[in-house]
């Protein structure tokens, strides 16, 4: 791919892969493929250990890949680290903070190292939440630690943020606190997010687009509309099930006395391969959830890759693969 | 970068401040006490005229009052080691425990500067230091350079340049260990133990043979070459004429029934009789800063070698 074929997209990464350890069989991450548009909310779901941290990794440059190819509005960030970091806000797991800093500290800390800082915005977020700006932040709250590194990232004034697991430790209320504070943050300044989280019920408000990492490979990627509306669960007479099974994309099966759901995956517009025919069978709506538990169960090989556009043009899901 | 190094060494820097200024008082109080007496004992008369009556005593007075101290200062030594182990370990293992590594090199610089602009200020920190613990020492061991010489150890491994090399030294194999273990701790231990592994080997078995050692070969009567008082003494023992070292025990057995008897000349003729000397090897005062700049160029070509390992694992290897 040319550099500007990637340049569209905040992040493109290409049969990106990482091991560990010399003999090549730790992979991390492997055979990722996967482009996200300017201007999305994105969550990247994946059990633990599918190699979110590791994507989130490369493409800040914190790692180095072992096979394939990241690039972040079109530059690699290990081979031009300057022309990626001042672009790209990264919030890592546990949000790190040097706990004898004090919020003041941290912020200039980013002034003297980045060049589109943003002091105003930090500090009076901190006014806002009633952050104390001169306290170590090593005593503060857990959730206000998080929004200390939250305001960090954001003051850097980046057209990227990707966050790990930002709202993982974090109590219900510092949770909302923050997914907002970033949700209008991205908003009001038209970034790119990408956050890693396995909290699916936050995701579903904060976020429009949804990428599955599983078993170290991309599972599903696209927008949480096209997402939702190309996803359905047939429900009907459980004698017909096998029937009917065979001419869909089957994700999920749930059986309950005489009748069986199965959760399939249609065309885009919505027309299930088949079912018109079948006036015993009914749709019903699958939740968010429930499509990306169907994808997490998949085993590594069997599940189906998919590669989901834009809703605004609707068209089918292309395979990747 | 550089207040951000600052930020997060400045509480360091204030305890070595404190540290050096207390040292600098112990140092002084000490030293001036020490010069006093050197003066009104009348070291300083008998250092300037050697022939002066009772000058032997006044000397060995002199060095019995103030040996302890000397030997004091000579815990010194390890302060290298604890710069390493307490400001150099935890550099990069520390940033790698809590993750704050992944905060600092996402910022708008990269890793290469991050680690460049730490190291050239912890460096220039390390030889400011250095440079006055060196002056006071200096300053303080004055009185025995006319005494010891300053190719002893006890002095010479206070002055010149080698304290600024074994200092740096032990920084960078601090720095390395933290970077390459990437935990505190176990980098703490291993920059310690690394740096007495190196320093004490080289001094003593190195150093005494940077160049051919010379050799001195006289009678208790002070017939024959002696090493002057000044020099680094490496080995006294007994020889025959030919060179061949001749045990001490087989010396006394022969000789010593003589040596209750008569004097230094009864000593004498039992030794001539038999063909031997007092012998020993030393390195004249005169090579001091020969061997100064042998002994700093391993150490610099050590530093060399340990940075540029940090700079390629903290570039290549930590991603």
């Amino acid at each position: 791919m040319s550099a500007d074929e990637y340049a569209d997209y905040a992040l493109k990464t290409n049969n990106l892969g990482k091991h560990y350890g010399r003999s090549g069989r730790n992979w991390a991450l492997r055979d990722c493929t996967l482009a996200l548009p300017t201007g999305r909310m994105a969550a990247l779901v994946g059990p633990n250990g599918a190699g979110k941290t590791t994507l989130l990794h490369l493409a800040v440059g914190l790692l180095t890949p072992s096979a394939g190819d990241v690039q972040v509005f079109g530059h690699s960030p290990q081979r031009e680290p300057m022309a990626v970091l001042p672009r790209v806000g990264f919030v890592a797991q546990d949000h790190p903070l040097y706990r004898g800093f004090s919020a003041a500290d941290l912020f200039t800390m980013g002034r003297k190292l980045n060049p589109r800082w943003d002091q105003q915005s930090a500090v009076s977020r901190m006014q806002r939440l009633g952050i104390p700006l001169d306290r170590p932040v090593g005593k503060l709250s857990g959730g206000q630690q998080s929004q200390v590194a939250l305001a960090m990232t954001l003051a850097k004034r980046a057209d990227l943020i990707l966050l790990d697991e930002p709202v993982a430790s974090l109590d219900p209320l510092a949770r909302r606190d923050f997914l907002r504070t970033l949700t209008d943050a991205a908003a009001q300044h038209q970034l790119t997010v990408l956050l890693s989280s396995h909290i699916i019920a936050d995701l579903e408000q904060a976020c429009d687009y949804l990428i599955i990492l599983s078993a170290s490979r991309v599972q599903l990627a696209g927008d949480i509309t096209t997402i939702r509306r190309v996803h359905v669960w047939l429900v009907g007479p459980r004698a017909e099930a096998e029937a009917v099974a065979r001419t869909q994309t089957v994700l999920a099966r749930q059986d309950q006395g005489s009748q069986t759901s199965l959760l399939v995956r249609a065309g885009a517009k919505g027309q299930e391969r088949g079912l018109a025919l079948n006036p015993a069978w009914r749709r019903q709506d699958a939740t968010l959830e429930e499509i990306v538990l169907a994808y997490l169960e998949q085993s590594a090989e069997s599940a189906p890759m998919l590669y989901a556009e834009d809703a605004d043009t609707p068209r089918d899901m292309e395979v990747v693969k | 970068m550089i207040w951000l190094t600052w930020r997060q060494h400045r509480n360091e820097a204030f305890v070595i401040a404190g540290a050096l200024a207390l040292l600098a008082l112990i140092i002084f109080i000490t030293g001036h006490a020490m010069m006093t007496d050197y003066q009104q004992l009348g070291v300083a008369d008998c250092i300037a005229h050697p022939s002066h009556p009772n000058c032997d005593s006044i000397v060995s007075t002199f060095e019995g009052q103030y040996e302890p101290l000397v030997g004091t200062i000579g815990w010194l030594n390890f302060l290298p080691g604890l710069l390493g182990m307490l400001i150099g370990a935890p550099l990069v293992a520390r940033e790698l425990e809590h993750g704050t590594h992944r905060l600092a090199w996402t910022q708008s610089v990269t890793r290469w500067r991050w680690l460049a602009v730490k190291l050239a200020l912890l460096i220039a920190g390390t030889l400011v230091a250095e440079g006055i613990i060196t002056a006071l020492l200096t300053w303080w061991f004055g009185p025995w350079e006319n005494l010891l010489g300053r190719m002893t150890p006890t002095l010479y491994d206070f002055e010149g340049i080698v304290p600024f090399a074994y200092a740096l030294f032990a920084l960078a194999l601090g720095i390395a260990a933290g970077a390459l273990l990437r935990r505190t701790i176990p980098a703490m231990v291993v920059a310690l133990l690394g740096f007495l592994a190196v320093r004490l080997p080289i001094e003593f078995n190195v150093r005494p043979y940077f160049q051919q050692p010379l050799v001195a070969k006289f009678l208790p009567n002070g017939q024959g070459t002696k090493p002057g008082p000044l020099d680094w003494e490496i080995y006294k023992g007994f020889a025959d004429s030919a060179g061949h070292v001749v045990q001490d025990t087989t010396v006394f057995d022969t000789c010593r029934p003589t040596l209750n008897v008569g004097g230094k000349d009864q000593l004498a003729q039992c030794m001539q009789a038999h063909g031997w000397y007092f012998y020993s090897t030393y390195q004249p005062l005169s090579r001091f800063w020969t061997f100064q700049t042998i002994e700093a160029s391993i150490f610099f070509v050590l530093i060399i070698a340990l940075l540029a390992l940090t700079i390629w694992w903290v570039r290549r290897r930590l991603s």
